[in-house]
């Protein structure tokens, strides 16, 4: 048995495990969907970074670095900005005000029930797009690593998610992320230290970088993504702010004890996180480049880029410095980062499903028992569109989801929970139609920007020059907040922030 | 009793401080020195590093402050 297959199954047997234990410890909704609040600190911390880095982060990055050189910092300077603004901003009064979703803040805030439509809404949006983007990737990269075909890929991934979330919840999640982001951690220290023995040390390292790289010396330089100052502006500013909006991080302060513990958990998964950034800027994304560019085993025959494509990057630098052995180690982080990634974006929709949208659409709280089933039928409903949807999609580009994703977080979630947070003048009206406006302007601007309208529906030039609308759409959502709060009566919020 | 603490003129300081990313790769001109050799090894990998810590530490910063702006 490959080294790779192996991991793929000690992956699989692990996570189970987790499961059966985590679904051993409770059953009620606050187990379900909180873990029943007893999460500490920093185990939180470490579950924060396990959900946030995702296969994008630790193939994707790498294989940007590969091609494009050191304006991948970009997408490793902005979301440490946005953690920074989250725990300054957000995590102590989500804490304090609500108990199970995003929906239960809004409430608190505004004093209308209607916020739970909106927040499940936004949830279930957000958490859809983004799994789908992972899935389509995910599945391309399993059924590389591990010789599945799509499909096969995409339904083992969304079978696993299912189980853990349905009958282990937030507590089988956390437990997941806590042992990928552990896993990921040691595996981009170790392959770091490898890196530097196997070139000789760091002068070496970058030296035998700009001999290899199509851009020379410049491959350290800015500039690679060529970008407009707007793209540029809006990109940082989305991916930024898009954290603060990102439901899957949110639900996470739920689960800790008090807002000292929701913010100690920032705290420590910045520092992890932050962590794998430098150790990936500086060494890996430099290894793969001095260990895979000049390497003909790792390039295609047909001349097309490197085996299995750029996000194989990293998991051919594994080959290159552990063999067989540490590819399938590497192999095995990858897939479980997948599907720790993918369990937390199933929860937030299903969490959101079950406890906002059925409680309010019946029009009072369902008994705990229900409640529980509904959610347990909505991690099945939310898995099943997503695994359809992805096979649906598989052939198509679906780079600009990651971007929406972004988008409609930094324009819906971000200024309705700023507003009700710290502008006493946000009434329930102002914050949906804020957030519808953020919403719909994301959609609109990213279909006719050029990854939609020209890429994908063939018109010569698009209507909105970037792929990036943030800096257009999160003023806007502010604008119609505070234009239809103004209009209307005003009346006194139910808590402080 | 003094007034609690307000968080804008840290937001404010956050977006100043991050403000030259976007910029630097919109105008790669501006950063030509990323590519130099700095201590024998090229700017940008001492110059990126040091940027995501100055932002770590931050957030770590940004840790008290919200505790005492939140009572």
């Amino acid at each position: 048995m490959s080294a790779s297959i192996l991991s793929f199954f000690a992956t699989i047997a692990v996570t189970l495990a987790i499961t059966v234990w985590a679904g051993r410890r409770g059953q009620s909704k606050a187990a379900l969907y909180t873990a029943g609040g007893e999460i500490s600190g920093g185990q939180n911390g470490l579950a924060i970074a396990g959900d946030f880095l995702s296969a994008t982060t630790l193939l994707g990055t790498t294989a940007l670095f590969y091609a494009k050189g050191a304006d991948t910092a970009l997408y490793y300077i902005c979301p440490l900005v946005g953690f920074a603004l989250m725990l300054l901003l957000i995590a102590g009064p989500l804490r304090r005000l609500g108990r199970f979703t995003i929906g239960d803040v809004m409430v608190a805030r505004l004093g209308d029930e209607r916020m739970r439509l909106f927040a499940a809404a936004s949830s279930i949006v957000i958490a859809l797009i983004y799994l789908i983007a992972q899935m389509v990737g995910a599945g391309t990269l399993i059924s590389v690593l591990f010789g599945l075909s799509f499909t096969a890929a995409v339904l083992t991934m969304g079978g696993l998610v299912t189980i853990y979330v349905a009958f282990g919840g937030m507590l089988a999640a956390t437990w997941v992320q806590i042992v990928k982001a552990v896993l990921l951690v040691a595996s981009v220290a170790g392959m770091s230290l490898l890196v530097l023995g196997q070139t000789g040390g760091p002068a070496a390292l970058y030296d035998r970088v700009a001999g290899l790289h199509p851009l020379g010396a410049h491959v350290f330089d800015a500039g690679g993504f060529q970008m407009d100052m707007f793209s540029a502006l809006s990109f940082a500013v989305g991916q930024s702010l898009g954290i603060l909006g990102l439901p899957h991080l949110l639900i996470r302060f739920f689960t800790v004890p008090d807002e000292a513990a929701a913010r100690k958990s920032i705290v420590v998964a910045v520092w992890i996180i932050g962590a794998v950034f430098m150790l990936l800027f500086a060494i890996v994304g430099p290894g793969a480049i001095a260990l895979v560019m000049g390497d003909p085993a790792y390039q295609a025959a047909d001349g097309s880029g490197i085996i299995g494509g750029g996000n194989m990057a990293v998991l051919h630098l594994a080959t290159a410095l552990g063999g067989q052995p540490l590819y399938g180690i590497m192999a095995g982080i990858a897939f479980a980062t997948i599907l720790a990634v993918v369990a937390g974006l199933t929860i937030s929709a299903a969490s959101a499903s079950s406890h906002d949208l059925a409680n309010t659409l019946r029009g009072q709280p369902l008994p705990d028992r229900t409640e529980v089933a509904v959610f347990r039928l909505a991690t099945v409903a939310i898995s099943v569109a997503a695994m359809l949807l992805a096979i649906l999609f598989q052939h198509e580009n679906v780079a600009f989801l990651a971007a929406l994703v972004f988008a409609i977080a930094a324009s819906t979630n971000f200024p309705v929970l700023i507003l009700a947070l710290y502008w006493n003048r946000t009434t329930a009206a102002g914050a949906m139609a804020g957030g519808f406006a953020g919403l719909v302007g994301s959609v609109v601007l990213i279909v006719l920007g050029p990854s939609v309208w020209v890429k994908i529906l063939g018109h010569a030039a698009p209507v909105f020059p970037s792929d990036y609308p943030t800096l257009v759409t999160v003023p806007l959502a502010f604008a119609v907040a505070i234009a239809v709060s103004l209009m209307g009566a005003r009346k006194p919020l139910a808590s402080g922030a | 009793m003094s007034k609690p603490p307000r968080p804008w003129a840290r937001v404010l300081l956050a977006a100043v401080l991050f403000l030259p990313t976007p910029i630097v790769a919109a105008r790669p001109a501006l950063a030509g020195f990323l590519a130099d050799d700095w201590l024998g090894v090229p700017a940008a990998v001492l110059a990126i590093p040091a940027y995501l810590l100055l932002f770590i530490l931050i957030a770590q910063s940004n840790s008290g402050f919200s505790a005492r702006m939140e009572g």
